[in-house]
């Protein structure tokens, strides 16, 4: 008999609403990043750092223009207004948008300096400076693209 | 004369879920960002592989034991 919580971690069902339950998905990604946005507002966020204050974030992956309606309803009724630009976006490309959306304080090109053409994610998620032990070394390389798309000026299409 | 009977009691929850916070995937004692990353290694794993997702925890009747899940797969 399986006894709750006793299978060894990682423990990834963290979303177990109805239909999500013994299933691992996106939304056990947002609910945990939602977990953190919370935290952060009261303070008890990753080294005590304040809440983020996320106005936008734009991904500028192609040049198609043609917006991709956010995957999951709870991340878009989040905070986080996410605008995509990119026709090429997976489920997971939207996550590492999300955990670098909760990540960021509030200017994306903060981290820029990090995502240049030698840049990794692992060097920019490290330049966010809440990773101690990253694991994103493990990003597949359209995440790494995704991840660099990020450092772009969308209004400019320009590096900044 | 008052009977008094026994029953026993099984609380079930989610098996692949922290019970002790839940948002705590790794089981580190915090939530952090490392927590949604550690998921996000999961699906972007089964992705490579051309397992669909969601990835299904349920176990096979057969195989009730934990380990058996489809993670439990991908990390072999």
């Amino acid at each position: 008999m399986l006894i709750p919580g006793t299978a060894p971690p990682p423990y990834y069902d963290v979303d177990t609403s109805t239909g999500h339950r013994n299933k691992v998905e996106i939304s056990d990604i947002l609910d945990v990043i939602t977990e953190l946005r919370r935290l952060s507002a009261r303070g008890a966020g990753p080294e005590g750092e304040s809440a983020p204050a996320i106005a936008s974030v734009t991904v500028a992956a192609d040049s198609t223009g043609v917006p991709v309606t956010p995957l999951d309803t709870t991340y878009a009724s989040s905070s986080v207004v996410y605008e995509s630009r990119s026709t090429g976006l997976t489920a997971q490309d939207e996550a590492v948008v999300a955990v670098a959306a909760a990540l960021s304080a509030d200017d994306f090109s903060v981290t820029s300096a990090t995502t240049e053409e030698d840049g990794s994610a692992e060097d920019y998620f490290a330049a966010l400076g809440a990773v101690g032990t990253t694991t994103s070394s493990s990003l597949s390389e359209p995440e790494e693209e995704l991840i660099s798309a990020l450092a772009w000026d969308s209004s400019g299409g320009k590096r900044k | 004369m008052a009977m008094v009977e026994d029953y026993r009691v099984n609380v079930t929850g989610p098996v692949f879920q922290n019970a002790q916070n839940r948002f705590d995937v790794d089981a580190s004692g915090s939530v952090d960002i490392i927590d949604a990353l550690t998921i996000l290694a999961l699906l972007q794993q089964a992705q490579r592989l051309g397992i669909p997702t969601p990835i299904s925890l349920a176990p096979p009747q057969s195989l009730a034991h934990p380990g058996h899940g489809a993670a439990a797969i991908l990390r072999r």
